[in-house]
């Protein structure tokens, strides 16, 4: 057989492979809801690197109603700063008015922030039963405790002092005491006084300088003491980088988080604590460092999900045009560059990636990727750079062993945006994820997910622990895993601030099939300890988390 | 630059084509680019003046742009088999994996048998997820150049990704070692292999091997960026 032959017959799956679209449902409610708000990041259009990372988005039960608020981190200008348009908390009316509709209430919630903010991140840090919000700036961080659905900045009193440039913040457990620390991620050295050179080269075309060239900051570990007050502990071995994003969770079951830091151009962190030497970064030993080509990438965004089904934590991240975005999977402790063995790569190819986030979009039980994208250059053309300046986000659905491309020609998923942060959560409480977005110089947009209901049905579950003395109420970085009757569902963790200058709802979501009549969940709880509960099938399931058992008494 | 004169009946680029391939063989690709536009608007229409002017937008990594010069040098005449080849990268680094693909395919229908072809059809197979296929490329890739001193480094290529199949697929770490090991030795300067070498090393506790080979990636890099030219 002639060589040519033999080549035209072998199989071409992935070939002009299009997913029927019934299957994902993602509809922009913005107009209906009533949310309607323009950010800002800078001018119009980008010309330095500040101005390009937009605002950030963060889902809370501000008010305590049950239903999830809208906090936006907006920006401001160059010229001002302190002084620009502000953040923004919008209430979620659901529950007077039974639909998804949202009304500006920053001044009824005590909100005054007109400072850069770039994300903003919800927890109960002083385990009180509400939720505080930590806002990232440019200029200096801003901590509000909840007191009664009135946020009260407590930056000083509350001992937090992180100045110039963050980008996130991250929550979990870091030294086993129970409570919440936080991990801030931080970009830039910059002073809005003096910015740096205009224009670099970049494929031949002047574009905006930075992050390369520029001077990194070092993060911000900020150790919880109790009562929202917080230490900052010492990071003398972990080398300052251009931070994204981080994630705490306890990868090795110790008890306590260890953080993945996704940076911009530098090797990842993977910061392990080590009784005798204080943090270590662990990353090129473990290959969460780089690519599978030893290379660095931008790791705009940072997704957590369990792709291999073998209950370890695995790392999505998403990158700059001309790179793909990459899958590290865990291999025995070890991260390991599975990007082409899921078929993750060529589809990412010529976007420039942010908010990432494994989803089960179309109830089929498994974990599909959903990536928001759009590129940082406003002079960026397909000619120019083989990447257009707006961009559609992309979906990949979950096919078995390898994730395909889903390509939309109307709608949200069609549309060619500015997009950069989100958070995820169940808006409308029917069971699955909505999302609501921030566009760089453009529009926050309400998502709801309109999926069909089918021969499955969607679940949250969220966790409780509020026991006596407990101090993470949410239960962040708690492990689950669930099963049905006859079926296993994949493994799960409480992980609300993974995507890029986002915080989501500190909820789980999975779909099992309809007429299921209980869900079985195994909740592995920050500190260590294991419990198994039943529940009745329905769109919201909240499990408290039981006393321990009394010892057993021997006769 | 790895395609070589794929077939007999591959027209050679002479005259004063083969002044403007010069010149992007140098780098020089604008000076290049402004002459064959003035061929072009002066009415030539020659498979292989759109290609060339593909091949400087190649050389410039303005992939989306070379793409559109190669589609037009293959619906042109004379038939020049190179351009669907450099059609198919430029597809694939734009980020056209399904057009990449055909591109390579329509090349090896019309010069069975370029080892970097095969190659390409490997990546975007191994991209896919579908590794038993993409090995079959590579073990192809590799035959057909193995003995031409001047193809050492698509052989190199093609054993990292066998490399990486060994990995990924087989969990065969000591063969992944085994097969970049033999890349490196055929081209040096593949400093992903050198990489992804220190990687492997360290999964299987060999740690200073692994910073050597970490070492030696950065040189590999540092050298290739200092002799590349291209623009980044």
């Amino acid at each position: 057989m002639r060589w040519w032959i033999l080549l035209a017959s072998l199989p071409m799956a992935c070939d002009g492979t299009l997913v029927p679209l019934e299957r994902v449902d993602l509809v922009d409610v913005t107009d209906q809801s009533g949310l309607q708000f323009v950010t800002t990041c800078g001018s119009d259009p980008s010309t330095q690197i500040v101005e390009v990372n937009g605002p950030g988005v963060c889902l809370l039960d501000a008010d305590g109603d049950g239903d999830l608020d809208v906090f936006i981190a907006n920006g401001a200008t160059i010229a001002a700063p302190e002084d620009g348009p502000g953040s923004k908390l919008f209430r979620n009316l659901l529950r007077e008015s039974g639909k998804l509709q949202f009304q500006d209430a920053t001044t009824a919630f005590g909100i005054d922030i007109t400072r850069w903010a770039t994300s903003a991140t919800a927890a109960d840090f002083d385990a009180d039963g509400d939720q505080d919000l930590y806002v990232t700036c440019i200029g200096s961080d801003i901590l509000l405790r909840n007191d009664d659905s009135v946020f009260v900045d407590i930056t000083h009193e509350a001992g937090i002092d992180v100045p110039d440039w963050s980008t996130g913040a991250a929550i979990g457990d870091v030294d086993g005491d129970g409570d919440l620390d936080v991990y801030v991620t931080r970009y830039v050295a910059w002073d809005f006084s003096a910015p740096p050179v205009p224009s670099v080269a970049f494929r031949g075309q002047d574009v905006l300088s930075g992050p390369a060239g520029l001077t990194p900051l070092s993060d911000t570990l900020l150790l919880n003491q109790g009562n929202c007050m917080f230490l900052q502990a010492p990071l003398p071995a972990v080398t300052p980088s251009f931070g994204l994003n981080a994630v705490i969770l306890d990868l090795n079951g110790d008890g306590r988080g260890e953080i993945l830091v996704g940076n911009d151009g530098m090797n990842n962190q993977l910061l392990d604590f080590d009784n005798g030497r204080g943090w270590k970064d662990t990353a090129q030993e473990r290959g969460f460092a780089t690519n599978m080509a030893g290379s660095p990438q931008a790791t705009m965004g940072l997704a957590i999900g369990d792709v291999t089904s073998n209950g370890e934590a695995d790392v999505f991240s998403s990158n700059f045009s001309s790179d793909t975005n990459t899958l590290l999977v865990q291999e025995t402790g070890d991260f390991i560059d599975r990007t082409n063995a899921y078929a993750i790569g060529s589809p990412s190819r010529s976007s420039l990636g942010w908010t990432s986030r494994f989803i089960d979009l179309d109830h089929d039980g498994d974990e599909d990727l959903l990536t928001l994208n759009g590129h940082v250059y406003p002079n960026a053309t397909a000619a120019s750079m083989d990447s257009t300046y707006r961009q559609r986000p992309l979906v990949l659905l979950r096919d078995g062993n390898r994730f395909t491309p889903l390509r939309a020609s109307t709608g949200w998923l069609a549309g060619e945006r500015l997009d950069r942060a989100a958070a995820f959560g169940d808006l409308d409480r029917d069971g699955d994820l909505d999302l609501v977005t921030a566009e760089l110089h453009g529009s926050v947009r309400v998502i709801e997910n309109q999926v069909a209901p089918g021969t499955r049905q969607g679940i949250i579950i969220r966790l409780r622990d509020e026991l006596p003395g407990s101090s993470n109420p949410d239960a962040i970085g708690a492990r689950i895993t669930a099963w049905t009757g006859d079926t296993d569902l994949r493994a799960g963790w409480i992980l609300p601030t993974s995507p890029f200058q986002g915080c989501s709802a500190p909820q789980w979501h999975t779909s099992v099939k309809v007429g299921e009549p209980k869900i079985f969940v195994r909740v592995l709880w920050p500190d260590g300890k294991s419990t198994r509960h039943a529940a009745e099938v329905k769109p919201e399931v909240t499990i408290q988390r039981p006393p321990p058992s009394p010892p057993r008494t021997s006769s | 630059m790895a395609c070589k004169p794929a077939s007999p009946s591959t027209p050679p680029i002479e005259g004063v084509l083969a002044e403007h391939f010069a010149l992007i063989k140098q780098g020089k690709t604008g000076p290049a680019r402004v002459r064959l536009r003035q061929l072009i608007d002066g009415g030539n229409t020659d498979s292989r003046t759109y290609f060339l002017m593909g091949l400087a937008h190649h050389w410039d990594r303005h992939y989306t742009m070379a793409a559109e010069w190669f589609a037009k040098s293959e619906s042109a005449k004379p038939n020049y088999p190179p351009a669907s080849h450099f059609h198919g990268w430029s597809l694939y680094h734009s980020g056209q994996p399904e057009a990449s693909e055909q591109a390579f395919l329509r090349h090896e229908q019309m010069a069975p048998g370029e080892g970097d072809t095969l190659f390409g059809l490997g990546v975007l197979a191994l991209e896919r997820g579908e590794a038993r296929i993409a090995d079959r490329y590579f073990i192809r890739a590799i035959a057909l150049q193995q003995d031409d001193p001047g193809r050492r480094a698509g052989v190199a290529k093609a054993l990292a990704r066998r490399s990486e199949i060994a990995e990924a697929e087989s969990g065969n770490l000591d063969q992944a070692v085994l097969l970049l090991q033999e890349a490196i030795a055929m081209n040096d300067d593949l400093y992903e292999s050198h990489f992804r070498l220190a990687r492997l090393l360290r999964r299987l506790g060999r740690e200073e091997q692994a910073v050597a080979a970490d070492s030696a990636g950065e040189q590999a890099k540092l050298r290739v960026e200092s002799q590349d030219g291209r623009p980044r």
